[in-house]
């Protein structure tokens, strides 16, 4: 064994060269993605009364409404992003969204229960992270119990989430007209109550989501080549599976629980970003929440610039833009 | 001078008809359904509890506790209405779908939609319409002119309201809600139309003087104490003064025989 330093060959230097390159490459890639994410931040910090206003000059109470309603789109939109595309590889399909797994429908049925019955001690935001979180967990279980892969867990999530919407309608049917009222804007998926709900329980739900969803992520790309091809490639289909859909629902369940259910965004980005760059789950499902919390953002503070003083869904407007995108991806032959 | 002879004839010969039509619908009429909680009040109120067969599920007066339900006014169906076997059928604009009131005399069973939009001078009017199919006209004439008497615009006095459902959604222009706040001499500080859900900024713009909430939501806002702490709330004169309340939905989201009484309570609210 020698002491001295091995003199680098001429093709180790390349591939160093190469690497160093790239990783200049990723290094400049997250430099300009948090360059945009502060100055987009900063424009939507100023969006307010119908003008807009340098955000330097905001009075405390307003930059206590101001800063959770921006810090809940940000969350929101990663955390539906992140589960959408982990959920898309797991289920093989590019429609695949986290109401898939019941997490809306629970979570739809645990707030109209409260809002409709009047159950008092149980906060909105708490009705639909536990009611997202039961279902998601029930459906996990009954997929254990009957079995039937992948298809099974996709037939089981849509059946029951219809049983929930069910329930939805009834109980809405037999409440009063402003029950009603109240139910169907919590439904539209709306950033109206960032700042009722401590985001720090939020932002701990979706920590463990990312802490397990992340690591997946080459698992996830061996189960997109089918379940079969997953298995010969050493991985263990069923554990993968239990895991993404715990950590997508505690995603989700953390979501619904700040803003309601929104859809569409967790189908879209990253469809998106498949299309355009492609590449690994695991980079897919980091880029997709940076791009879901900046689009949300966006989308969010532009509603509440056109329709001031009234406080639109933001899921009302996600879905008039999901509607065209489906169209659009239709056309690029990907369903 | 033939045309001005045949002109009085001919009305008097119309009122004549309506007077018999009104009396003849006043004579069958004795068992009666209730479709809408606002038509089933006025008919309690003229006196008329006893000859009310159904009524709809959302019903609360106590003189009609044991009147069977015919349904939900709401999504109301024709077949639960006949089970009642009624000889008039009554009911407002709170009754879905519409279609009923056709619906039902298609079957020859009468049925009037005695107050078809949302403003006072319908409602007064649906209890003198309601009084004459009872039998009931003095009384209900009386009490349509002690009730607009009642909603009679009291003095300005310059104090913002903000009327709202559940701590987001707002009465905005147009509603109930408006012409209530307008009508006990305040300013509806909602800057919308209809019932709408108004930005937390758009609270703090409003800078109401009072604030209510409908009751029912208390499970949903917590407390007024919680209500309260809210920087949008906190920073209102309604939030410094402590005037923000819970009422009944009911109160201040529709009209009803309680309505003069709610304009006096809100005007009373002014410190």
């Amino acid at each position: 064994m020698s002491l001295s330093p091995t003199l680098p060959t001429e093709s180790s230097t390349a591939t160093d060269t190469a690497k160093l390159s790239r990783n200049h490459g990723r290094l400049g890639k997250y430099l300009v993605a948090i360059v945009v994410s502060l100055v987009l931040i900063w424009l939507a910090l100023g969006v307010g009364f119908g003008e807009w206003s340098s955000p330097m000059g905001l009075d405390e109470t307003i930059w206590q409404l101001r800063y959770p309603r921006i810090a809940t789109a940000l969350l929101v939109g990663m955390g539906l992003s992140v589960s959408g595309a982990a959920l898309q590889a797991l289920f093989e399909n590019p429609l695949a969204d986290p109401s898939l797994i019941g997490t809306s429908g629970g979570a739809a049925l645990g707030v109209v229960l409260v809002l409709a019955l009047g159950i008092s001690g149980i906060g909105v935001p708490l009705a639909a992270f536990s009611g997202s979180v039961i279902v998601c967990l029930f459906i996990l279980a009954v997929h254990r119990l009957l079995g039937g892969g992948q298809m099974g867990l996709l037939i089981l999530g849509f059946v029951i989430s219809a049983f929930c919407a069910a329930i939805v309608s009834l109980i809405l049917f037999m409440s009063n007209d402003m029950v009603l009222r109240s139910a169907t804007n919590w439904l539209s998926g709306s950033m109206a109550e960032a700042g009722f709900v401590p985001l720090r329980y939020a932002v701990i739900s979706m920590l463990a989501g990312l802490i397990i969803l992340l690591p997946l992520g080459r698992q996830l790309d061996g189960l997109m080549l089918g379940e079969t091809t997953a298995m010969s490639l050493g991985i263990r289909v069923g554990a993968v599976r239990t895991l993404v859909v715990v950590a997508s629902a505690l995603l989700t369940g953390a979501a619904v629980s700040l803003a309601g259910v929104i859809g569409f965004i967790g189908m879209m980005i990253p469809n998106l970003l498949a299309i355009i760059f492609g590449g690994g789950r695991m980079r897919l499902m980091i880029w997709s929440g940076w791009l879901g919390a900046i689009f949300l953002l966006v989308i969010d503070a532009m509603a509440r610039h056109i329709a001031y003083p009234v406080d639109v869904p933001v899921g009302i407007v996600l879905a008039l833009i999901g509607g065209p995108f489906f169209i659009w991806l239709f056309i690029r032959g990907k369903l | 001078m033939t045309l001005t002879v045949i002109k009085p004839i001919c009305q008097a010969g119309a009122l004549a008809v309506l007077l018999g039509a009104a009396s003849l619908s006043a004579q069958a009429a004795d068992r009666i359904v209730a479709m809408s909680p606002d038509v089933a009040d006025i008919l309690v109120a003229v006196g008329a509890a006893n000859k009310v067969v159904g009524k709809n599920a959302f019903n609360s007066n106590p003189a009609l506790k044991n009147v069977p339900t015919v349904g939900m006014h709401r999504n109301i169906t024709a077949e639960s209405v006949l089970a009642v076997k009624p000889d008039l059928v009554l009911g407002s604009y709170m009754v879905q779908p519409t279609s009923i009131y056709q619906r039902l005399n298609r079957l020859k069973i009468k049925a009037v939609n005695v107050a078809p939009s949302e403003d006072v001078a319908t409602f007064a009017k649906s209890i003198k319409m309601v009084g004459s199919y009872v039998g009931q006209s003095r009384r209900a004439n009386q009490l349509a002119g002690r009730w607009q008497q009642g909603m009679t615009p009291m003095k300005n006095t310059g104090k913002r309201y903000l009327l709202s459902y559940d701590g987001r959604i707002v009465a905005g222009k147009g509603t109930v809600g408006d012409e209530l706040i307008r009508r006990a001499g305040g300013i509806n500080a909602a800057n919308v139309s209809g019932l709408k859900p108004l930005s937390r900024e758009g609270w703090l713009a409003a800078k109401p003087d009072v604030i209510i909430i409908a009751d029912h939501n208390k499970p949903v806002i917590g407390s007024l104490a919680k209500f309260r702490q809210r920087p949008e709330v906190a920073a209102s004169p309604a939030g410094k003064k402590g005037q923000v309340y819970f009422w009944p939905a009911d109160e201040f989201l529709r009209f009803s025989l309680n309505s003069p009484q709610v304009l006096k309570k809100l005007n009373g609210l002014v410190k």
